[in-house]
């Protein structure tokens, strides 16, 4: 039904766009075609929009109401008996009825039931033919409201105009009420999984071992979520990969940028991208299956304990992944810079390099700057490459021969596997992905406000 | 404005010896400034090489199995248990025992069943695939000797493809005799052939020794940080047993039974390791004759004679063995007409026995 439904508002549209272009045309042949306000064309899409804007608004309050009026409808008609007791009762009750309804299944099931089944097949007939024509009468309505505003002088664009803007904004609104929708929803898991942990133990605790017992009597019944070892595990990594890939990619963007020849840049950019397209479980199992063990046997050379999961592979692996985040976005705020600037410093009788030092670097600053938090929030959200390489275990420890654990192996160790919804091991990682996401906007918020407050500076 | 005029200090030369060195200085610095750049992206563009090369070799072999080209006689009564000739009849056959017979002719020496299971136990249980699809595909070829390929098994495959161990060939430099043809054989060399192989061993020895001692340490790293729950663990039992609470009891309980028994398990680890690693020290530090050579050891192997010898063990100028195929001859070899074969990777490599720790399932 959905479907004609759809089907009927296509044609409504292109009819009534047939209708009101054609209405149009005879102003432009009585009146002549300057003296009218808008195209023909526009009057024909102010009919249509006036036609399936009520349409629209019909289907999308239908699509949020009719299930529920049909359901509640069929579940009045049970006797009271069979009526259920709680959300659990009722879901099994409902699936009988749908069943009853399809006519998947009319034997076996209770008399109360049935007629129940019988009852919500009908309401649910009757919503989908009050879905068509009340579609269709509500279209009826809008085109006649539309039709009679049409004359010459009618401002039809600007209608127009004023209805793609609506649509538009319902868009970018979707998209915000999503992204708000995810912060709250991880909000009231967080504060639920606080009303059973103390929030201070969690974000001070030194402890980090999230082992509840499914049964009463198991060993490790009792779990403790300090988070801390997970932030300095986070910490130290994101260190080692900002430390790879803030020099490299600099000096990659500066080369790229200032010095390489046309050919060269046409070679080096598109490799650096590559490193970028690389899927991060490809990076992840060769920082396990070979950068890590390479680690360790020098390190064993060297005399130095290394486990076989450093936080220095998966470090080193995850810096090269974001070389060419700051590298690219680097060598576009480089690019950005004013040859003024530079002409005038080359005049000053500089070097390349102190020109670069001097001048563009710090014309570009607010740039770099917002590259390398974008760097930093893509090291502290990778999970891929730390669950690999890095470990689980979560050792309070800022040695980098050791391995460590991130917020993010531990959220994916956390939901991966069994396990009720409700218990703190599953909410505590919810808990965690609010404070990444907390991180992550602050790097963010702090990007945003350096790139304001020196953007205009050198323009 | 006024920096500049500070600096460049008016009135001097830019001739003078001072300007130029300064200048010198300078464009050093752009040249190094390059470099770094140029530095930047070879590291970037090497990592991506090293990467790519990486996957390709690892991934390479996965697409490559290891066959044994075997003429097997293809018999009524095993592959045809109905004698019908039927797709159905055919496909009950037992493909499998032609190919062991013809495979087992090749190891005349290999008796007993535990030794010969272990070598049928080189051919893939899918061995048999191909020489039924031939024969299912053409029932004529029963009678015949028909030319088969049959899969190795995945431990002789990695083998082949050179994932088990390295394998390094030493040509001998020496005169060598043996003293039998098979069991038990000693080889003498005419020269001390084998003098850097003991010093090999030796070396071998105390690194196996150090790597050891380095397990010991890591093993009591981690009983220390089990041991360190053991406070808590006992003062969650007193609190237990104070609130008299049942379930709360046992499961104190049965933390802390678990950490002595995770204890008390690495703590016999670390003494057996111990043990080894004292015992290697030793053998590095005798330096009498013969080395015995263990399965903790790299396996040493001897080609001679169209023989191999298995070294139990290794002196400068003599060694002893146990043949795996019995040699054509009790002839003296000649220089570079036989070989030492060393396989690098121990029977039982270091640390196999201590890789299930308990502490490592956290």
């Amino acid at each position: 039904m959905t479907l004609i439904y759809l089907l009927g508002l296509v044609l409504v549209a292109a009819g009534a766009y047939v209708v009101g272009r054609q209405k149009g045309v005879t102003f432009a042949m009585a009146g002549g075609a300057s003296r009218m306000h808008s195209l023909p064309s526009y009057h024909g899409a102010y009919l249509a929009v006036s036609a399936i804007a009520p349409m629209l608004l019909w289907f999308i309050l239908w699509l949020v109401l009719a299930h529920r009026v049909v359901e509640w409808a069929g579940m009045s008609a049970l006797p009271a008996d069979l009526a259920p007791a709680d959300g659990l009762a009722y879901a099994s009750r409902l699936r009988e009825i749908l069943l009853v309804a399809d006519g998947v299944q009319t034997n076996e099931v209770a008399p109360g039931v049935r007629a129940a089944g019988e009852t919500y097949a009908l309401w649910r007939g009757l919503s989908e033919w009050a879905l068509l024509i009340v579609g269709l009468g509500l279209a009826l309505i809008g085109f006649a409201w539309g039709a009679r505003q049409l004359e010459p002088q009618f401002r039809a664009r600007n209608g127009v105009e004023r209805f793609v803007k609506v649509l538009l904004i319902a868009c970018s609104a979707v998209a915000v009420l999503t992204t708000v929708g995810i912060v709250f929803s991880v909000l009231f898991e967080t504060l639920r999984f606080f009303a059973k942990y103390p929030w201070y133990d969690f974000l001070f605790g030194l402890q980090w071992s999230p082992q509840t017992a499914i049964r009463a009597d198991q060993v490790g019944a009792s779990g403790t979520f300090g988070a801390v070892p997970l932030f300095a595990g986070t910490t130290l990594i994101m260190l080692i990969a900002m430390s790879v890939a803030g020099p490299i990619g600099l000096f990659s963007a500066i080369y790229m940028a200032e010095y390489a020849s046309p050919r060269v840049r046409g070679v080096v950019k598109p490799v650096l991208e590559v490193l970028a397209g690389v899927p991060t479980v490809v990076f992840g199992f060769f920082a396990a299956l070979t950068v890590a063990p390479f680690i360790r046997s020098t390190g064993e050379a060297l005399g130095l304990n290394v486990a076989s999961e450093s936080a220095l592979a998966a470090g080193l692996v995850m810096g090269v992944m974001i070389i060419p985040f700051v590298s690219s976005l680097s060598d576009d705020v480089i690019n950005a810079v004013p040859q003024s600037l530079r002409d005038g410093s080359y005049g000053m009788g500089a070097t390349k390099s102190e020109t670069i030092k001097k001048v563009v670097l710090p014309a570009a600053l607010p740039g770099i700057v917002s590259a390398f938090m974008l760097a930093i929030s893509r090291a502290v959200g990778e999970t891929m490459i730390v669950v690999m390489a890095a470990g689980l275990a979560g050792n309070l420890t800022f040695n980098p021969l050791e391995a460590v654990t991130t917020v993010t192996v531990q959220i994916k160790t956390l939901l991966v596997g069994d396990q009720e919804f409700d218990s703190a091991k599953t909410l505590s990682a919810f808990a965690l992905g609010f404070v990444l996401f907390f991180f992550t906007l602050v790097l963010n918020f702090i990007a945003l406000r350096i790139v304001q407050r020196y953007r205009e500076q050198y323009d | 404005m006024t920096e500049m005029t500070a600096v460049s200090g008016l009135g001097q030369r830019v001739d003078a010896d001072e300007a130029r060195a300064r200048v010198r200085k300078r464009y050093r610095a752009e040249a190094r400034f390059k470099a770094y750049g140029i530095g930047a992206i070879a590291f970037a563009a090497l990592f991506l090489v090293v990467l790519l090369a990486d996957i390709v070799t690892k991934a390479l072999p996965a697409f490559t199995v290891t066959h044994l080209v075997i003429e097997a006689p293809v018999t009524a009564e095993t592959v045809d248990p109905d004698g019908s000739r039927q797709a159905a009849s055919l496909a009950r056959g037992d493909y499998l025992k032609p190919l062991r017979e013809v495979y087992q002719g090749f190891f005349p020496e290999v008796s007993g069943r535990a030794p010969r299971r272990e070598l049928n136990g080189l051919l893939s249980s899918g061995a048999a695939d191909e020489l039924r699809a031939q024969v299912m595909a053409d029932p004529s070829l029963i009678g015949k000797t028909v030319k088969t390929r049959a899969l190795v098994s995945d431990d002789a495959d990695l083998y082949y493809k050179g994932v088990v161990t390295d394998v390094v060939e030493e040509p001998g430099e020496a005169v060598a005799t043996p003293s039998a043809t098979s069991g038990e054989v000693v080889v003498t060399t005419s020269t001390p052939a084998f003098a850097d192989d003991l010093a090999e061993i030796k070396a071998e020895l105390s690194e196996t020794a150090r790597k050891r001692r380095f397990e010991v340490d890591r093993i009591r790293t981690l009983r220390e940080g089990i041991l360190a729950d053991k406070p808590s663990a006992e003062l969650a039992l007193r609190e237990a047993q104070g609130g008299g609470d049942a379930t709360r009891i046992t499961v104190a309980q049965n933390v802390l039974a678990k950490i002595d028994s995770d204890a008390q398990s690495l703590q016999a680890q670390m003494e057996t390791l111990a043990g080894e690693a004292a015992d290697f020290e030793a053998r590095f530090k005798d330096s009498g004759g013969a080395e015995k050579l263990d399965e903790k050891l790299p396996s040493r192997l001897l080609a001679i004679n169209g023989g191999i010898v298995k070294i139990t063990s290794l002196a400068a100028d003599r060694v002893e063995g146990v043949t795996l195929t019995p040699l054509k001859s009790q002839d003296a070899a000649q220089p570079n007409a036989w070989k030492l074969l060393t396989y690098e990777t121990p029977e039982t490599p270091a640390g196999s026995a201590t890789s299930r720790s308990p502490g490592s399932r956290r």
